[in-house]
């Protein structure tokens, strides 16, 4: 019995972990859509495509703004500057189980 | 036993209900390099881009990282993206090249900085076609010109080449994608702008807003 529950707790916290993606796929995912993507749009166009099946939030922000409560505990963020009028926003990528 | 049962369901209990606080990350690397390649592509976009419009945004990405902290490498314009010289005749090869020095980890050690790189090359080669395009009821002389362009990413972290769309400001030139970073340009030349001897420029925009300069000398084709 001991075995069973120990078991089933393990298959429980593994199910979690493999649920979120790591803070570096989403790193490399915000990196990936900045040098590809050429305004804020695209870039959570390009999130949606790399994040894809995995638990994640994209928020985008005036310069000012912050996330006041994020649903998922890991967040980046980039600046980034649209070349149609160079208006700046800031795209947060929040990620985790 | 009893005991050990307890708490193994005490522990998938509190799995159930534990609940996640939001928490910052640190990020160095990959992102950073990414972050200053958008901004230089951005800076280039927006027409003429000086060293101090570039270390501005910058100072921004600074400014901007004390709201959502993304922990940066210390980060200094070496060069701010100026197009060098036309080289060559024909093809003619224009490149244009930012550089940022970055304080990495490694730095700690070596005491040289690291570099963001990026370069931006256009070939123009002409080919013998000249042809006539009616466009409305003006009567344009089109000079083809087999163009490459390509962006070219340095890093530490990565490198990456991209071969961005391209398309004309007006609905007069002809665009045709031969292969990836290979196009056939249709160049009006009662649009494009004489720039020296013999030599016109006429200018596209890349998918990222930056200008394409397309050049060709007027008459036939010279070799090399």
């Amino acid at each position: 019995m001991v075995l069973t529950i120990a078991s089933a707790y393990m298959v429980a916290l593994t199910a979690r972990q493999s649920a979120s993606v790591s803070g570096i796929s989403a790193q490399r995912a915000l990196a990936w859509a900045l040098l590809n993507a050429q305004n804020p749009e695209n870039v959570t166009k390009l999130l949606s495509i790399a994040l894809n099946g995995t638990s994640y939030e994209v928020y985008v922000l005036n310069l000012n703004e912050t996330v006041a409560e994020p649903k998922l505990p890991f967040c980046y963020s980039a600046l980034v500057v649209n070349p149609a009028g160079g208006e700046k926003k800031i795209v947060v990528v929040c990620v985790g189980p | 036993m009893i005991g050990v049962i307890a708490l193994a369901a005490t522990l998938i209990a509190l799995l159930s209900i534990y609940s996640l606080q939001p928490k910052i990350a640190y990020e160095r690397g990959h992102l950073q390099a990414a972050q200053l390649v958008h901004l230089a592509r951005a800076c280039m976009a927006a027409g003429s881009c000086s060293r101090d419009r570039l270390a501005e945004l910058v100072r921004d990405l600074y400014r901007f990282n004390q709201t959502y902290p993304m922990r940066m490498f210390v980060t200094y314009v070496e060069r701010a993206p100026n197009p060098g010289p036309a080289q060559g005749v024909n093809p003619i090869t224009v490149t244009n090249e930012t550089v940022f020095e970055v304080e990495t980890l490694r730095t700690l050690f070596t005491g040289n900085p690291e570099e963001v790189r990026i370069t931006v090359t256009t070939v123009s080669e002409r080919t013998d076609r000249v042809y006539s395009k009616r466009v409305g009821d003006r009567t344009y002389t089109m000079v083809e010109v087999k163009v490459t362009y390509a962006h070219s990413y340095s890093s530490p972290f990565f490198n990456v080449t991209l071969c961005p769309s391209l398309r004309a400001l007006d609905a007069v030139a002809d665009l045709k994608r031969l292969g990836k970073c290979d196009w056939l340009v249709g160049a009006p030349l009662e649009l494009s702008k004489p720039v020296g001897a013999n030599r016109y420029r006429y200018d596209l925009r890349d998918e990222f807003g930056i200008p394409v300069p397309v050049l060709f000398t007027a008459g036939m084709p010279p070799k090399g």
